[in-house]
């Protein structure tokens, strides 16, 4: 058993296509095409849990776990972009003792926020148009690919613990 | 006036007389004027260059007044105050950054301009097309606005950037050249 | 009506280019070389310069720059765009696309700073306060000065402005007096209303008074769906 680490960030426009979808190892695998399908389905529990979310929380912490073994969390920008961390909870699956305890509330808040930032970024490129990148609208900035690819691999859990975490939190996301 | 008195000028000037405004909005009205080049020249970047000298120098024809008025600035005694007063003092007032003077050619004539700092830069990246980066130079306007200025005070300057960081160079870096002091009194041409 | 349908929740067709949405006739084709099929990435990154994720984006947030600069940057804004356009109703359409693609970009960044305080807005009345005060302050210094509701028409809004800042720079030539260039505010207002789930068209209109000269109403006309929902929500 190994201890969770991001199996993928998405992020999704507010007309709900895809932007950007980033699985952990980069090469394409099949588990990729997983991730799309489970990027799309946690559209569904953003819309049903928005009318709860009035005070302007963007934090919609946990939208569903499969199998103990991934966990969806959400963010919501109040532009209506949406994030969506998907963490392998490395339970290998079977419902081990400590799989599928995920990740802690507000673990990932730095994470949200990292990219959050790494996307005004992106769109605050005076070059950039969403939907002129490309088929379907997909993110090609390089800068914000990195970064991306910056966040998920540098991310484990325990906040404090490693470079990881901590330091995602550092880079210009203090507010 | 020397480097150190033409820095204090440009920070007293920048502190006390000048009307601010949002920088981003700044930033983003040079971005969105760039981007629509871009646009309607279709991706031809060396007619945006041109085109943003061009709009850079009827700023400099304008621009002139407005520095002197604000400034109270004498003249210079050659081409190397000139330099440091562009520096120190110029682009202090309007852009508030002072890049560094460097490079100068032994006969005084020749310049460099180093941006550490280019707020008009903020937030780009210019397009992978496999073209830009070789061929837009994004912060031409500068070099139309130094060109329009100089002229009206009797200097003919040749003005271009060498260097960008957007380009991926080391350095954002302008060239400026003498070409000749106008002695007429014959009023600029019109580009 | 499909947008309509959607409205309710944040998910709603949007596109940052007001050119291909609905009411904005102007066409502004995307650029066309970032149109590459190639995945691969050409750029080069200068080594010596952090990437712009280093550096803070609070970093600009108190920073200013002239005035002047602006004023100098916006009138060559306007006479380019004069140069390629037929008539002035055309001119204030260029402008106000040049306002709502800065103002798009601006608002990221305004919420983004307002980070665990900002409020998702629901009601017309709070985003307009919201744009009356928190907006206006952090781009042009100062408040709006008056915010009205029609009489007649419950979907419209004006938004009052005594001296809008673009106007004090530029000289309206006398063939082309009918042009307000704060049509490009008018873009910027309009950018953050359909930023915050509130799309409608938003105009300037000059009503200069003997003590204001630049008076100028924002009139603001939500679309018919947003008027749906404000009076579902009651």
């Amino acid at each position: 058993m190994s201890t969770p680490r991001i199996a993928c960030i998405a992020l999704i426009s507010r007309n709900n296509s895809p932007l950007h979808l980033h699985p952990f190892p980069s090469s394409p695998s099949p588990a990729t095409l997983k991730y799309h399908f489970l990027t799309h389905a946690t559209l569904d529990v953003f819309a049903a849990r928005l009318p709860l979310k009035f005070n302007g929380d963007s934090d919609f912490g946990l939208l569903y776990s499969i199998d103990e073994e991934l966990a969806a969390y959400g963010w919501l920008t109040n532009t209506g972009v949406k994030i969506v961390v998907i963490i392998d909870l490395g339970g290998g699956g079977g419902g081990g003792s400590a799989a599928g305890l995920g990740v802690k509330d507000g673990e990932l808040k730095g994470v949200f926020r990292a990219l959050q930032t790494a996307y005004i970024r992106l769109v605050c490129n005076p070059f950039y148009e969403e939907g002129g990148g490309g088929a379907g609208g997909v993110v090609r900035s390089r800068r914000f690919v990195e970064e991306v690819r910056r966040i998920g691999e540098g991310w484990a859990p325990g906040g404090g613990g490693g470079a990881g975490a901590g330091a995602v939190g550092e880079r210009g996301v203090v507010g | 006036m020397s480097a150190t008195k033409a820095a204090r000028v440009g920070e007293d000037v920048w502190k006390t007389r000048i009307d601010k405004v949002n920088a981003e909005l700044v930033t983003l009205t040079y971005g969105s004027i760039v981007a629509q080049l871009c646009r309607d020249f279709e991706g031809d970047y060396l007619e945006v260059n041109k085109q943003l000298e061009k709009m850079g120098y009827n700023i400099g024809l304008r621009l002139i007044e407005d520095f002197l008025a604000k400034t109270n600035m004498g003249k210079c005694a050659n081409f190397r105050e000139t330099a440091e007063t562009i520096a120190k003092v110029g682009f202090k007032v309007f852009l508030n950054i002072t890049p560094t003077v460097t490079n100068w050619t032994t006969d005084n004539k020749q310049f460099s301009l180093i941006f550490e700092e280019n707020p008009l830069a903020d937030f780009v990246e210019l397009p992978d097309d496999g073209r830009a980066q070789n061929e837009l130079w994004y912060s031409n306007m500068l070099c139309g606005v130094l060109r329009g200025a100089l002229e009206m005070v009797q200097m003919q300057v040749d003005a271009h950037f060498v260097g960008d960081i957007l380009r991926g160079n080391e350095v954002t870096e302008m060239r400026v050249t003498l070409v000749r002091i106008i002695d007429d009194e014959l009023p600029p041409g019109e580009d | 009506m499909q947008r309509g349908d959607s409205l309710n929740s944040p998910f709603v067709p949007f596109s940052p280019n007001p050119s291909i949405q609905q009411g904005t006739p102007t066409s502004t084709p995307p650029l066309k070389h970032t149109l590459s099929s190639s995945t691969s990435s050409n750029l080069r990154y200068s080594s010596s310069r952090k990437s712009i994720y280093d550096r803070h984006l609070n970093r600009s947030q108190r920073s200013e720059l002239s005035k002047a600069s602006f004023a100098f940057l916006f009138g060559e804004m306007v006479q380019y765009a004069q140069k390629r356009v037929n008539g002035i109703a055309d001119l204030e359409k260029k402008l106000n696309l040049h306002g709502y693609s800065i103002g798009q970009r601006l608002l990221e960044l305004l919420l983004w700073r307002e980070g665990r305080s900002a409020k998702r807005e629901t009601r017309i009345l709070g985003i307009l306060q919201f744009i009356t005060t928190t907006v206006y302050r952090s781009i042009f210094n100062k408040p709006a000065d008056g915010l009205e509701k029609s009489r007649d028409n419950e979907d419209e809004y004006m938004l009052i402005d005594n001296d809008p800042m673009v106007n004090s720079y530029i000289s309206v030539p006398k063939e082309m007096s009918q042009l307000n260039c704060a049509a490009f505010v008018a873009g910027i207002i309009e950018a953050v209303l359909d930023g915050c789930l509130f799309p409608g068209r938003v105009t300037a209109h000059s009503v200069p008074t003997e003590q204001l000269p630049a008076k100028t109403v924002f009139l603001i006309k939500f679309d018919e769906a947003v008027i749906e929902r404000e009076s579902v929500l009651g």
